[in-house]
Protein backbone atom coordinates (compact mmCIF):
# COMPACT_ATOMS: atom_id res chain seq x y z
CA UNK A 1 0.00 0.00 0.00
CA UNK A 2 3.02 2.68 1.03
CA UNK A 3 4.47 1.55 -2.55
CA UNK A 4 1.34 2.13 -3.99
CA UNK A 5 0.62 5.47 -2.42
CA UNK A 6 4.49 6.37 -3.14
CA UNK A 7 3.46 5.18 -6.67
CA UNK A 8 0.64 7.71 -7.24
CA UNK A 9 1.98 10.10 -5.54
CA UNK A 10 5.19 10.51 -7.57
CA UNK A 11 2.78 9.62 -10.68
CA UNK A 12 0.84 13.03 -10.43
CA UNK A 13 3.39 15.30 -9.14
CA UNK A 14 5.72 14.15 -12.45
CA UNK A 15 2.71 15.30 -14.40
CA UNK A 16 2.22 18.38 -12.42
CA UNK A 17 5.80 19.15 -12.63
CA UNK A 18 5.58 18.58 -16.25
CA UNK A 19 2.81 20.70 -17.01
CA UNK A 20 4.62 23.48 -14.89
CA UNK A 21 7.44 23.36 -16.75
CA UNK A 22 6.08 23.53 -20.18
CA UNK A 23 3.72 26.62 -19.25
CA UNK A 24 7.08 28.02 -17.87
CA UNK A 25 8.84 27.91 -20.72
CA UNK A 26 6.10 29.19 -22.64
CA UNK A 27 5.94 32.15 -20.35
CA UNK A 28 9.86 33.07 -20.76
CA UNK A 29 8.71 32.37 -24.20
CA UNK A 30 11.91 30.44 -24.90
CA UNK A 31 10.09 27.16 -25.93
CA UNK A 32 10.21 25.52 -29.31
CA UNK A 33 7.83 26.75 -31.98
CA UNK A 34 6.63 23.65 -32.68
CA UNK A 35 5.31 22.50 -28.94
CA UNK A 36 2.79 25.69 -29.14
CA UNK A 37 -0.53 24.12 -28.57
CA UNK A 38 -2.44 24.91 -31.67
CA UNK A 39 -5.52 27.03 -31.33
CA UNK A 40 -4.14 29.24 -28.47
CA UNK A 41 -2.17 32.30 -28.89
CA UNK A 42 1.01 33.57 -27.23
CA UNK A 43 -0.46 35.84 -24.53
CA UNK A 44 -2.73 33.57 -23.61
CA UNK A 45 -0.04 30.78 -23.39
CA UNK A 46 2.33 33.54 -21.09
CA UNK A 47 -0.67 34.28 -18.91
CA UNK A 48 -1.23 30.46 -18.08
CA UNK A 49 1.92 29.95 -17.41
CA UNK A 50 2.33 32.81 -15.02
CA UNK A 51 -0.61 31.46 -13.44
CA UNK A 52 0.59 27.99 -13.03
CA UNK A 53 4.10 29.09 -12.16
CA UNK A 54 2.12 31.40 -9.35
CA UNK A 55 -0.17 28.59 -8.24
CA UNK A 56 2.44 26.03 -7.87
CA UNK A 57 4.94 27.46 -5.73
CA UNK A 58 3.12 26.97 -2.99
CA UNK A 59 2.19 23.54 -3.58
CA UNK A 60 6.39 23.13 -4.43
CA UNK A 61 6.63 24.64 -1.36
CA UNK A 62 4.07 22.17 0.47
CA UNK A 63 6.21 18.75 -1.36
CA UNK A 64 9.48 20.04 0.41
CA UNK A 65 7.78 19.89 3.62
CA UNK A 66 6.03 16.94 3.25
CA UNK A 67 9.21 15.23 2.12
CA UNK A 68 10.81 16.20 4.85
CA UNK A 69 7.74 14.97 7.18
CA UNK A 70 7.54 11.68 4.90
CA UNK A 71 11.26 11.11 5.35
CA UNK A 72 11.50 11.67 9.64
CA UNK A 73 8.24 9.80 9.82
CA UNK A 74 9.38 6.74 7.81
CA UNK A 75 12.61 6.63 9.79
CA UNK A 76 10.88 7.34 12.98
CA UNK A 77 8.97 3.94 11.73
CA UNK A 78 12.17 2.49 11.23
CA UNK A 79 13.54 2.69 14.49
CA UNK A 80 10.19 2.04 16.41
CA UNK A 81 10.37 -1.51 13.96
CA UNK A 82 13.87 -2.17 15.11
CA UNK A 83 12.90 -1.62 18.76
CA UNK A 84 10.10 -3.87 18.30
CA UNK A 85 12.41 -6.49 16.57
CA UNK A 86 14.82 -6.58 19.31
CA UNK A 87 12.27 -6.98 22.07
CA UNK A 88 10.20 -9.98 20.02
CA UNK A 89 14.35 -11.36 19.93
CA UNK A 90 14.94 -10.59 23.57
CA UNK A 91 12.52 -13.06 24.88
CA UNK A 92 13.37 -15.85 22.91
CA UNK A 93 16.02 -18.09 24.57
CA UNK A 94 16.86 -19.06 21.41
CA UNK A 95 18.31 -15.58 20.54
CA UNK A 96 20.84 -16.04 23.53
CA UNK A 97 23.69 -18.17 22.68
CA UNK A 98 26.61 -17.69 24.86
CA UNK A 99 28.09 -15.29 21.84
CA UNK A 100 25.11 -12.80 21.92
CA UNK A 101 25.56 -13.18 25.88
CA UNK A 102 29.31 -12.27 25.66
CA UNK A 103 28.14 -9.58 23.23
CA UNK A 104 25.75 -8.12 26.13
CA UNK A 105 27.98 -8.65 29.24
CA UNK A 106 31.00 -6.27 27.22
CA UNK A 107 28.52 -4.32 26.23
CA UNK A 108 27.97 -3.86 29.93
CA UNK A 109 31.28 -3.07 30.73
CA UNK A 110 32.09 -0.55 28.47
CA UNK A 111 28.91 0.99 28.66
CA UNK A 112 28.10 0.69 32.39
CA UNK A 113 31.26 -0.10 34.46
CA UNK A 114 33.77 1.72 32.39
CA UNK A 115 31.37 5.24 32.21
CA UNK A 116 30.77 4.79 36.53
CA UNK A 117 33.45 7.18 37.79
CA UNK A 118 32.50 9.72 35.46
CA UNK A 119 28.62 9.55 36.32
CA UNK A 120 29.54 9.64 39.89
CA UNK A 121 31.28 12.92 39.14
CA UNK A 122 28.75 14.22 37.14
CA UNK A 123 26.45 13.28 39.96
CA UNK A 124 28.06 14.92 42.74
CA UNK A 125 28.06 17.82 40.99
CA UNK A 126 24.24 18.02 40.48
CA UNK A 127 23.73 16.54 44.33
CA UNK A 128 25.83 19.50 45.28
CA UNK A 129 23.78 22.33 42.95
CA UNK A 130 20.60 21.15 43.76
CA UNK A 131 20.27 20.18 46.86
CA UNK A 132 21.97 22.33 48.52
CA UNK A 133 20.18 24.99 46.50
CA UNK A 134 16.70 23.24 47.51
CA UNK A 135 18.03 23.31 51.12
CA UNK A 136 18.82 26.34 51.33
CA UNK A 137 15.67 27.98 49.94
CA UNK A 138 13.32 25.60 51.47
CA UNK A 139 14.93 26.46 54.52
CA UNK A 140 14.52 30.25 54.60
CA UNK A 141 10.77 29.61 53.51
CA UNK A 142 10.90 26.95 56.80
CA UNK A 143 9.72 24.21 54.22
CA UNK A 144 12.34 22.03 55.07
CA UNK A 145 10.27 19.04 55.33
CA UNK A 146 9.42 19.50 51.36
CA UNK A 147 12.80 18.73 50.70
CA UNK A 148 12.03 14.70 49.71
CA UNK A 149 9.65 15.69 48.25
CA UNK A 150 11.14 18.61 46.03
CA UNK A 151 14.86 15.98 45.41
CA UNK A 152 12.05 13.21 43.80
CA UNK A 153 10.30 15.15 41.84
CA UNK A 154 13.76 17.11 40.33
CA UNK A 155 16.11 14.10 40.82
CA UNK A 156 14.51 10.91 40.58
CA UNK A 157 12.14 12.08 38.31
CA UNK A 158 13.82 14.53 35.39
CA UNK A 159 17.35 14.97 36.06
CA UNK A 160 18.62 11.33 36.42
CA UNK A 161 17.27 10.16 33.78
CA UNK A 162 18.57 12.90 31.51
CA UNK A 163 21.87 12.49 32.65
CA UNK A 164 22.28 9.17 32.31
CA UNK A 165 20.67 9.48 29.29
CA UNK A 166 23.50 12.28 28.30
CA UNK A 167 26.36 10.18 29.57
CA UNK A 168 25.79 6.94 27.60
CA UNK A 169 25.21 9.13 24.31
CA UNK A 170 28.94 11.00 25.02
CA UNK A 171 30.64 7.57 25.97
CA UNK A 172 29.05 5.06 24.00
CA UNK A 173 26.38 6.33 21.54
CA UNK A 174 29.48 7.69 19.20
CA UNK A 175 31.90 4.66 19.83
CA UNK A 176 29.02 2.14 18.51
CA UNK A 177 27.48 3.89 15.62
CA UNK A 178 31.72 4.29 14.86
CA UNK A 179 32.20 0.25 15.57
CA UNK A 180 29.38 -0.42 13.46
CA UNK A 181 30.32 1.47 10.54
CA UNK A 182 33.40 0.55 10.41
CA UNK A 183 32.63 -3.35 10.81
CA UNK A 184 29.97 -2.87 7.91
CA UNK A 185 32.43 -1.02 5.85
CA UNK A 186 35.17 -3.60 6.28
CA UNK A 187 32.51 -6.15 5.82
CA UNK A 188 33.08 -7.50 8.94
CA UNK A 189 29.37 -8.04 8.94
CA UNK A 190 28.90 -9.96 5.92
CA UNK A 191 31.79 -12.57 7.30
CA UNK A 192 29.18 -12.68 10.54
CA UNK A 193 26.35 -13.14 8.50
CA UNK A 194 28.43 -15.84 6.34
CA UNK A 195 29.09 -18.02 9.32
CA UNK A 196 24.90 -18.02 10.35
CA UNK A 197 25.50 -15.06 12.93
CA UNK A 198 22.63 -13.26 12.39
CA UNK A 199 23.77 -9.67 12.55
CA UNK A 200 20.44 -8.18 14.26
CA UNK A 201 20.95 -11.04 16.87
CA UNK A 202 24.44 -10.57 17.28
CA UNK A 203 25.79 -7.51 16.96
CA UNK A 204 22.36 -5.10 17.09
CA UNK A 205 19.97 -6.67 20.02
CA UNK A 206 22.52 -6.91 22.67
CA UNK A 207 24.12 -3.48 22.39
CA UNK A 208 20.64 -1.81 22.51
CA UNK A 209 19.18 -4.00 25.16
CA UNK A 210 22.81 -3.12 27.09
CA UNK A 211 22.39 0.58 26.67
CA UNK A 212 18.94 0.46 27.67
CA UNK A 213 20.02 -1.79 30.86
CA UNK A 214 22.84 0.84 31.80
CA UNK A 215 21.18 4.12 31.03
CA UNK A 216 18.70 2.57 34.41
CA UNK A 217 21.25 1.40 36.28
CA UNK A 218 23.66 5.03 35.89
CA UNK A 219 20.27 6.64 36.80
CA UNK A 220 20.15 4.84 40.15
CA UNK A 221 23.89 5.57 40.89
CA UNK A 222 23.08 9.55 39.78
CA UNK A 223 20.71 9.11 42.08
CA UNK A 224 22.03 7.56 44.91
CA UNK A 225 25.15 10.04 44.70
CA UNK A 226 23.54 12.69 43.90
CA UNK A 227 21.55 12.41 47.69
CA UNK A 228 24.43 11.83 49.24
CA UNK A 229 26.94 13.93 47.95
CA UNK A 230 24.23 17.04 48.28
CA UNK A 231 23.24 16.00 52.23
CA UNK A 232 26.76 15.99 52.74
CA UNK A 233 27.70 19.43 51.40
CA UNK A 234 24.54 20.94 52.60
CA UNK A 235 25.69 19.36 55.87
CA UNK A 236 29.37 21.05 55.79
CA UNK A 237 27.79 24.01 54.80
CA UNK A 238 25.63 24.16 58.21
CA UNK A 239 22.12 24.45 55.40
CA UNK A 240 20.80 21.19 56.50
CA UNK A 241 18.37 21.25 59.32
CA UNK A 242 18.32 17.82 61.04
CA UNK A 243 20.41 15.10 60.71
CA UNK A 244 20.97 12.21 58.43
CA UNK A 245 18.32 10.58 59.72
CA UNK A 246 15.86 13.68 59.03
CA UNK A 247 16.87 14.10 55.25
CA UNK A 248 16.62 10.02 54.71
CA UNK A 249 13.25 9.76 56.28
CA UNK A 250 12.39 13.14 54.64
CA UNK A 251 12.88 11.57 51.36
CA UNK A 252 11.73 7.89 51.76
CA UNK A 253 8.65 9.31 53.36
CA UNK A 254 8.51 11.40 49.84
CA UNK A 255 9.08 8.57 47.99
CA UNK A 256 5.81 7.22 46.40
CA UNK A 257 5.28 4.09 43.62
CA UNK A 258 4.53 6.84 40.61
CA UNK A 259 7.72 8.01 40.56
CA UNK A 260 8.74 3.95 39.13
CA UNK A 261 6.42 5.35 36.35
CA UNK A 262 8.64 8.07 35.33
CA UNK A 263 11.87 6.67 36.56
CA UNK A 264 11.95 3.02 34.49
CA UNK A 265 10.48 4.54 30.88
CA UNK A 266 12.71 7.65 30.87
CA UNK A 267 15.57 5.27 31.23
CA UNK A 268 14.72 1.68 29.71
CA UNK A 269 12.99 3.10 26.72
CA UNK A 270 15.28 5.99 25.48
CA UNK A 271 18.17 3.92 26.28
CA UNK A 272 16.68 0.96 23.69
CA UNK A 273 16.50 4.16 20.99
CA UNK A 274 20.13 5.37 21.69
CA UNK A 275 21.18 1.71 21.03
CA UNK A 276 19.23 1.21 18.21
CA UNK A 277 19.97 4.42 16.25
CA UNK A 278 23.92 3.80 16.80
CA UNK A 279 22.86 0.47 15.65
CA UNK A 280 21.43 1.62 12.55
CA UNK A 281 23.36 4.31 11.70
CA UNK A 282 26.61 2.40 11.64
CA UNK A 283 24.87 -0.21 10.10
CA UNK A 284 23.57 1.82 7.19
CA UNK A 285 27.53 3.00 6.04
CA UNK A 286 28.04 2.01 2.14
CA UNK A 287 31.62 2.39 1.79
CA UNK A 288 33.77 5.20 2.07
CA UNK A 289 35.68 5.83 4.97
CA UNK A 290 34.47 9.62 5.25
CA UNK A 291 30.79 8.42 6.83
CA UNK A 292 32.71 6.67 9.30
CA UNK A 293 33.02 10.12 11.20
CA UNK A 294 29.54 11.41 9.98
CA UNK A 295 27.93 8.58 11.72
CA UNK A 296 29.50 9.62 14.92
CA UNK A 297 27.83 12.74 15.25
CA UNK A 298 24.49 11.44 13.19
CA UNK A 299 24.63 9.01 16.12
CA UNK A 300 24.73 11.69 18.85
CA UNK A 301 23.23 14.33 17.55
CA UNK A 302 20.05 12.08 16.11
CA UNK A 303 20.16 10.28 20.06
CA UNK A 304 19.92 13.88 22.05
CA UNK A 305 16.77 14.75 19.73
CA UNK A 306 15.20 11.47 20.43
CA UNK A 307 16.25 11.30 23.93
CA UNK A 308 14.83 14.83 24.48
CA UNK A 309 11.45 13.90 22.40
CA UNK A 310 10.78 10.81 24.30
CA UNK A 311 11.73 12.23 28.13
CA UNK A 312 8.89 15.29 27.08
CA UNK A 313 6.66 13.04 25.74
CA UNK A 314 6.47 10.95 28.41
CA UNK A 315 6.59 13.13 30.77
CA UNK A 316 3.62 14.99 28.95
CA UNK A 317 1.82 11.86 29.13
CA UNK A 318 2.18 10.59 32.43
CA UNK A 319 1.74 14.09 33.66
CA UNK A 320 -1.59 13.95 32.17
CA UNK A 321 -2.26 10.83 33.21
CA UNK A 322 -1.92 11.97 36.70
CA UNK A 323 -3.69 15.29 36.31
CA UNK A 324 -6.69 13.45 35.05
CA UNK A 325 -7.02 10.68 38.10
CA UNK A 326 -6.53 13.99 40.52
CA UNK A 327 -5.02 16.93 41.58
CA UNK A 328 -1.44 16.99 40.84
CA UNK B 1 36.35 -35.13 18.15
CA UNK B 2 35.63 -34.74 14.40
CA UNK B 3 32.35 -35.90 13.19
CA UNK B 4 31.08 -35.21 10.37
CA UNK B 5 27.18 -35.16 10.32
CA UNK B 6 26.69 -37.05 6.71
CA UNK B 7 23.68 -35.31 4.75
CA UNK B 8 20.87 -37.54 4.04
CA UNK B 9 20.38 -35.75 0.62
CA UNK B 10 22.60 -37.27 -2.43
CA UNK B 11 24.18 -33.75 -3.08
CA UNK B 12 25.02 -31.37 -0.38
CA UNK B 13 25.31 -28.29 -2.79
CA UNK B 14 22.93 -27.80 -6.08
CA UNK B 15 23.33 -25.13 -8.70
CA UNK B 16 20.44 -25.25 -10.70
CA UNK B 17 20.49 -22.90 -13.83
CA UNK B 18 22.07 -20.31 -11.49
CA UNK B 19 22.41 -16.71 -13.14
CA UNK B 20 24.08 -13.79 -11.08
CA UNK B 21 22.30 -10.19 -11.64
CA UNK B 22 24.54 -8.39 -13.46
CA UNK B 23 23.81 -5.22 -10.96
CA UNK B 24 25.50 -6.79 -8.14
CA UNK B 25 28.99 -5.63 -9.11
CA UNK B 26 31.17 -7.16 -6.12
CA UNK B 27 31.54 -10.51 -7.58
CA UNK B 28 32.88 -11.99 -11.50
CA UNK B 29 29.76 -11.95 -13.64
CA UNK B 30 28.18 -15.89 -14.15
CA UNK B 31 25.59 -16.12 -15.87
CA UNK B 32 25.51 -19.65 -16.07
CA UNK B 33 26.27 -22.06 -12.85
CA UNK B 34 24.92 -25.61 -13.29
CA UNK B 35 26.34 -27.99 -11.09
CA UNK B 36 26.29 -30.44 -8.13
CA UNK B 37 28.23 -31.59 -5.67
CA UNK B 38 27.39 -34.90 -3.50
CA UNK B 39 29.17 -35.73 -0.39
CA UNK B 40 32.83 -36.28 0.04
CA UNK B 41 33.09 -35.05 -3.59
CA UNK B 42 35.96 -32.08 -4.34
CA UNK B 43 34.83 -29.55 -6.75
CA UNK B 44 37.48 -27.01 -8.19
CA UNK B 45 36.57 -24.24 -9.69
CA UNK B 46 39.30 -22.47 -11.83
CA UNK B 47 38.26 -18.73 -11.80
CA UNK B 48 40.34 -15.56 -13.97
CA UNK B 49 43.42 -14.11 -12.14
CA UNK B 50 42.74 -10.49 -10.82
CA UNK B 51 39.07 -10.06 -11.93
CA UNK B 52 36.45 -9.27 -9.28
CA UNK B 53 35.88 -12.50 -6.65
CA UNK B 54 33.84 -15.26 -7.49
CA UNK B 55 30.40 -15.64 -6.84
CA UNK B 56 29.98 -19.15 -5.84
CA UNK B 57 30.73 -19.21 -2.25
CA UNK B 58 28.51 -16.28 -1.39
CA UNK B 59 25.87 -17.82 -3.75
CA UNK B 60 26.33 -21.58 -2.27
CA UNK B 61 25.45 -19.53 1.62
CA UNK B 62 22.28 -18.11 0.12
CA UNK B 63 23.82 -14.59 0.80
CA UNK B 64 23.20 -13.26 -2.51
CA UNK B 65 19.88 -12.86 -4.57
CA UNK B 66 20.00 -14.85 -8.33
CA UNK B 67 18.38 -13.44 -11.21
CA UNK B 68 17.50 -16.43 -12.11
CA UNK B 69 17.79 -20.50 -11.00
CA UNK B 70 17.92 -22.56 -7.70
CA UNK B 71 21.14 -22.95 -5.16
CA UNK B 72 20.16 -25.82 -2.37
CA UNK B 73 22.64 -27.08 0.92
CA UNK B 74 21.10 -30.04 1.74
CA UNK B 75 18.36 -30.28 -0.91
CA UNK B 76 16.89 -26.77 0.87
CA UNK B 77 16.75 -24.06 -1.50
CA UNK B 78 18.17 -20.68 0.21
CA UNK B 79 14.99 -19.20 -0.49
CA UNK B 80 12.73 -21.43 1.39
CA UNK B 81 12.24 -20.88 5.24
CA UNK B 82 13.07 -18.04 7.35
CA UNK B 83 16.21 -15.84 7.93
CA UNK B 84 16.63 -18.16 11.43
CA UNK B 85 16.91 -21.39 9.50
CA UNK B 86 19.14 -19.94 6.78
CA UNK B 87 21.10 -18.55 9.71
CA UNK B 88 21.28 -22.50 11.51
CA UNK B 89 21.81 -24.08 7.69
CA UNK B 90 25.17 -21.55 7.25
CA UNK B 91 26.16 -22.76 10.37
CA UNK B 92 26.72 -26.29 8.52
CA UNK B 93 29.33 -24.36 6.34
CA UNK B 94 32.92 -24.29 6.68
CA UNK B 95 34.55 -21.24 4.78
CA UNK B 96 37.79 -19.76 3.72
CA UNK B 97 37.29 -16.32 3.26
CA UNK B 98 38.61 -14.50 -0.14
CA UNK B 99 39.52 -11.18 1.91
CA UNK B 100 38.91 -9.32 4.98
CA UNK B 101 37.73 -12.54 6.85
CA UNK B 102 38.12 -11.26 10.28
CA UNK B 103 35.83 -9.53 13.05
CA UNK B 104 38.24 -7.58 14.13
CA UNK B 105 37.23 -6.70 18.16
CA UNK B 106 38.15 -10.65 18.86
CA UNK B 107 40.99 -12.25 18.91
CA UNK B 108 41.68 -14.97 15.98
CA UNK B 109 40.83 -18.10 18.78
CA UNK B 110 37.83 -16.27 19.62
CA UNK B 111 37.01 -15.95 15.52
CA UNK B 112 38.12 -19.41 14.94
CA UNK B 113 35.76 -21.23 17.34
CA UNK B 114 32.95 -18.19 16.99
CA UNK B 115 30.30 -20.16 14.75
CA UNK B 116 30.54 -23.35 16.64
CA UNK B 117 30.27 -21.50 19.76
CA UNK B 118 27.02 -19.44 18.25
CA UNK B 119 25.95 -22.93 16.68
CA UNK B 120 26.53 -25.64 19.00
CA UNK B 121 26.39 -26.25 22.28
CA UNK B 122 29.59 -27.78 22.41
CA UNK B 123 31.84 -26.85 25.68
CA UNK B 124 34.34 -24.27 25.05
CA UNK B 125 37.45 -26.30 26.02
CA UNK B 126 36.96 -29.02 23.29
CA UNK B 127 36.12 -26.39 20.69
CA UNK B 128 39.87 -25.19 21.42
CA UNK B 129 41.24 -28.85 21.58
CA UNK B 130 39.87 -29.47 18.56
CA UNK B 131 41.22 -26.22 17.01
CA UNK B 132 44.34 -26.70 18.45
CA UNK B 133 44.26 -30.20 16.96
CA UNK B 134 43.60 -28.66 13.14
CA UNK B 135 45.97 -25.90 13.72
CA UNK B 136 48.71 -28.24 14.26
CA UNK B 137 47.82 -30.29 11.13
CA UNK B 138 48.32 -27.30 8.95
CA UNK B 139 51.52 -26.36 10.87
CA UNK B 140 50.67 -23.78 13.80
CA UNK B 141 51.40 -24.65 17.13
CA UNK B 142 48.00 -23.44 18.15
CA UNK B 143 45.72 -20.88 16.98
CA UNK B 144 46.78 -17.65 17.48
CA UNK B 145 45.32 -15.68 20.45
CA UNK B 146 46.31 -12.13 19.37
CA UNK B 147 43.89 -9.72 17.45
CA UNK B 148 43.91 -10.52 14.01
CA UNK B 149 45.85 -6.98 12.46
CA UNK B 150 48.88 -8.22 15.15
CA UNK B 151 49.06 -11.34 13.51
CA UNK B 152 50.94 -12.27 9.78
CA UNK B 153 49.43 -12.97 7.31
CA UNK B 154 50.35 -16.37 6.46
CA UNK B 155 49.82 -17.69 9.99
CA UNK B 156 46.35 -15.91 9.59
CA UNK B 157 45.21 -17.85 6.26
CA UNK B 158 45.90 -20.84 7.85
CA UNK B 159 43.63 -20.07 10.92
CA UNK B 160 41.32 -19.02 8.44
CA UNK B 161 41.61 -22.95 7.29
CA UNK B 162 40.96 -24.50 10.60
CA UNK B 163 38.19 -22.39 11.24
CA UNK B 164 36.77 -23.74 7.84
CA UNK B 165 37.38 -27.24 8.67
CA UNK B 166 36.24 -26.93 12.47
CA UNK B 167 33.44 -28.91 13.82
CA UNK B 168 33.10 -30.99 10.85
CA UNK B 169 31.19 -28.98 8.26
CA UNK B 170 28.89 -30.63 5.81
CA UNK B 171 30.11 -28.37 3.23
CA UNK B 172 33.64 -26.07 3.20
CA UNK B 173 34.03 -23.66 0.65
CA UNK B 174 37.23 -22.76 -0.29
CA UNK B 175 38.19 -19.17 -1.73
CA UNK B 176 42.02 -19.10 -3.01
CA UNK B 177 43.14 -20.61 0.29
CA UNK B 178 46.64 -20.71 -0.51
CA UNK B 179 46.43 -17.19 -0.96
CA UNK B 180 49.40 -15.69 0.92
CA UNK B 181 50.53 -19.04 1.96
CA UNK B 182 54.05 -20.53 1.07
CA UNK B 183 53.23 -23.98 -1.48
CA UNK B 184 54.88 -25.91 1.28
CA UNK B 185 52.22 -25.89 3.22
CA UNK B 186 49.66 -27.37 0.35
CA UNK B 187 50.36 -31.09 1.43
CA UNK B 188 49.02 -30.09 4.78
CA UNK B 189 45.93 -28.39 3.71
CA UNK B 190 45.25 -31.04 1.00
CA UNK B 191 45.48 -33.72 4.06
CA UNK B 192 42.87 -32.39 5.74
CA UNK B 193 40.60 -31.73 3.06
CA UNK B 194 41.35 -35.63 2.36
CA UNK B 195 39.92 -36.24 5.96
CA UNK B 196 37.08 -34.12 5.42
CA UNK B 197 36.10 -35.61 2.25
CA UNK B 198 36.32 -39.08 3.85
CA UNK B 199 34.03 -38.30 6.82
CA UNK B 200 31.31 -37.02 3.92
CA UNK B 201 32.27 -33.48 3.76
CA UNK B 202 31.58 -31.55 0.40
CA UNK B 203 34.52 -29.22 -0.78
CA UNK B 204 34.49 -26.22 -3.34
CA UNK B 205 38.07 -24.97 -3.60
CA UNK B 206 37.74 -21.76 -5.71
CA UNK B 207 41.39 -20.66 -7.14
CA UNK B 208 43.05 -18.71 -9.66
CA UNK B 209 46.61 -20.70 -9.64
CA UNK B 210 47.70 -23.00 -12.44
CA UNK B 211 49.55 -24.92 -9.83
CA UNK B 212 47.04 -25.68 -8.11
CA UNK B 213 44.22 -26.58 -10.51
CA UNK B 214 47.20 -28.66 -12.65
CA UNK B 215 47.54 -30.58 -9.75
CA UNK B 216 46.66 -34.20 -9.01
CA UNK B 217 44.25 -34.59 -5.96
CA UNK B 218 43.22 -38.15 -4.65
CA UNK B 219 40.33 -38.68 -5.15
CA UNK B 220 39.71 -37.03 -7.76
CA UNK B 221 37.94 -33.66 -8.09
CA UNK B 222 35.02 -32.58 -10.43
CA UNK B 223 36.17 -29.46 -12.35
CA UNK B 224 34.65 -26.42 -13.65
CA UNK B 225 36.59 -23.67 -15.58
CA UNK B 226 34.74 -20.03 -15.60
CA UNK B 227 34.79 -19.17 -19.50
CA UNK B 228 32.49 -16.69 -21.42
CA UNK B 229 30.93 -15.96 -17.89
CA UNK B 230 29.75 -19.74 -17.85
CA UNK B 231 31.00 -22.29 -15.50
CA UNK B 232 31.93 -24.79 -17.66
CA UNK B 233 32.92 -28.63 -17.13
CA UNK B 234 36.55 -29.94 -17.57
CA UNK B 235 37.26 -33.36 -18.09
CA UNK B 236 41.24 -34.46 -16.62
CA UNK B 237 43.58 -32.99 -15.04
CA UNK B 238 45.30 -30.82 -17.53
CA UNK B 239 43.07 -28.29 -18.35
Amino acid sequence: LKQAGKGFFNRQLAGLVRLAGIFMVRARGTGPKKRTAAGVNAPMQTLLGRMALVLLLPYQALILLGGGVVRWWERATYLLGVVAAVLTLAVMPSSWPRTVRNVFARQMLFTGVDSMFFTMRISIAVGVMVIVQAQLLLSTIAQSDLLGTVLMRVIVRELAPLLANFVVIVRSATAMGTEMANMRREGEVDVLDAQGLDPMIYLVMPRMLATALTVFCLAVVIVAVSFFSGFLMSSLLGAASGGAERFVNNVVNSAQFRDLYFFFPKTLVTGLFIGAISCVEGLSVRGAATEIPQVAGRSAVASLTVVSAVTASLSLIIYGTILSIEVF
Amino acid sequence: LLVVKKSDQPYVLEFEGVALSHTIQRYALVREMDFRVAPGELLLIRCERGGRPSPVAPLAQGLVDVLRGVVRFEGVAWNQGGSRSAAARRGRIGRVFDRLPWVSNLNVQENVALSQRHHTARPDRQIVEEADALARKVGLPRVPRGRPAFVPGDVLQRAQWVRAFLGGPALVLLERPMREVSLEHLPQLLEVVKTHRRRGAAVVWITDDPTIWQREFDPLPKRLIVKDARLTAVEGAAA
